[in-house]
């Protein structure tokens, strides 16, 4: 975007929304007023929105697919959709499992695409390398943090060697917290299939992660 | 959300507590702003990142069309190395002109010669001259005054071994050699047909008649095909071009002294 006169006013909307945003987070959830302004695409609330589920999209993004380029791709792409289709908010359900569906979709359409096919054979571990951004935790020695970020990237690679469909199951399940149920609407299986993948999908990363 | 569901197994809940353990990643702070801003304000804008490219190669280069192009060029080197040598001059005596392939070249001209006939073709030898080509090591074909023939082309190394010759007047001796083995050599005559498979023969013809001559092994000489018969070593067929049966008779001196005189001056050379 090009810079204009009205930034300085940008910056202090910027600031204030996320002030809002903030408070709205600290609560916990997003409340029915803030749904119901989102419909509205009120700036305010889809700031607000914005900050609540965008970690949880990105993460999601990244974890699926394995680079923060695609992750960015795909975020955006989600949050333009919903966008689009925020008039249509259906205000009496958690927003969550259809974000995480919108974004599992778009991930999907991603990787199969051919850019990400291209990307994959010629990315180099420089991604996985940077895989943790963390920082010591209170207490953490820089050892353990080396450790963690260790760990860390181990498993991250040990995903995304996994097949899509045990990939999307288990990061859904322990990543995102998502029930068997809800997975299983989302990706359009049953229960017990999807049950039955992440348990695959568990025996797989057991192999891959034996020395962890 | 982790409701109760089945039991997992100890290895299931270890792999399990250690990717709920991963760390959320951070996206990066300005990429988060600027897309906070565009959804909040609905002002999307394109941002296209630099995809990677495929090598341009691989427009056009796909595993099918390497394959191709790999069997085309085992074809093609398969080809240039199944190509045998050449037809050689070994002689060519007489004042006269030779026609090969209905061009006149002088008797005298090895060189103009073996450039014509490298790959066989119809050659008309004058009633003064002799001509004595060789495929080496294979055969040495040998036309005598007023002979037309067509000198065939060399067989491969591998494949299209075979040959076929034509002799419409005149005499051509044939000394097979040792890299002929293997090979069929089949001769036609207005009035019958010889198949060699290693041997020493002469063929005698003036179109109203053909003679067989075998000074050493046998061949296979008949009318047609139905009607092949071997001929012994000493031994000369004679067929008619009208309706006369064909005969077996002992080869005739003059024959058989041609046939001498070519091993005892061409077995050597034949045999490099």
């Amino acid at each position: 975007m090009e810079p204009t006169k009205d930034e300085p006013r940008q910056g202090r909307h910027d600031a204030d929304t996320l002030e809002r945003a903030d408070a709205a987070i600290k609560g916990g959830a997003l409340t029915l007023e803030t749904l119901e302004r989102v419909r509205e695409r009120d700036s305010h609330a889809l700031a607000t929105f914005f900050e609540f589920y965008f970690d949880r999209v990105y993460g999601l993004a990244y974890r699926l697919l394995g680079d923060h380029a695609s992750a960015e791709d795909v975020t955006q792409d989600v949050f333009q959709k919903v966008h689009k289709a925020a008039p249509q908010l259906d205000t009496s359900r958690d927003p969550g499992p259809w974000l995480m569906a919108i974004t599992h979709n778009a991930c999907r359409d991603h990787w199969r695409s051919k850019a990400f096919k291209l990307g994959r054979r010629s990315q180099s571990l420089e991604d996985t390398e940077g895989l943790v951004e963390t920082l010591a935790a209170p207490g953490e020695s820089a050892d353990e943090v080396l450790v963690r970020e260790e760990q860390a990237r181990k498993v991250q690679a040990a995903i995304l060697k996994l097949p899509e469909d045990l990939r999307s199951v288990v990061i859904l399940h322990d990543y995102q917290g998502l029930g068997h149920e809800e997975i299983a609407m989302m990706i359009g299986a049953t229960h017990v299939a999807t049950r039955k993948r992440y348990s695959r999908a568990l025996g797989r990363l057991a192999a891959l992660l034996k020395d962890l | 959300m982790h409701g109760p569901e089945e039991p997992l197994t100890p290895i299931e809940e270890r792999v399990q507590s250690v990717v709920r353990s991963m760390p959320r990643p951070e996206a990066d702070p300005a990429f988060r702003n600027r897309l906070r801003r565009e959804f909040s304000t609905g002002r999307f804008e394109q941002h296209v990142r630099p995809r990677p490219t495929e090598p341009k190669i691989a427009g056009w280069f796909t595993w099918p069309w390497a394959m191709a192009a790999t069997a085309v060029l085992l074809v093609i080197g398969f080809g240039f190395l199944n190509h045998g040598a050449g037809w050689r001059v070994m002689s060519a005596s007489g004042a006269g002109t030779v026609k090969v392939n209905g061009t006149s070249v002088a008797a005298s001209d090895r060189a103009a010669l073996e450039k014509a006939l490298r790959r066989g073709g119809q050659v008309s030898v004058p009633a003064g001259s002799e001509l004595t080509l060789l495929f080496e090591g294979t055969l040495l074909v040998q036309a005598a005054p007023g002979t037309d023939m067509h000198v065939p082309t060399p067989g491969g190394r591998w494949m299209g071994k075979n040959m076929h010759a034509t002799v419409t007047k005149g005499e051509a001796r044939l000394l097979t050699g040792p890299r002929f083995p293997g090979r069929v050599m089949d001769i036609g005559t207005p009035a019958g047909t010889a198949m060699i498979t290693g041997t020493v023969v002469s063929i005698v013809t003036d179109g109203a008649f053909t003679c067989v001559c075998v000074a050493e092994g046998t061949a296979s000489v008949g009318k047609s095909a139905t009607s092949m018969e071997f001929v012994p070593a000493g031994m000369r067929k004679v067929m008619f071009s009208d309706t006369r049966p064909a005969a077996l008779l002992p080869i005739e001196a003059a024959h058989a002294d041609g046939l001498a005189t070519l091993m005892r001056e061409h077995a050597k050379d034949v045999e490099k």
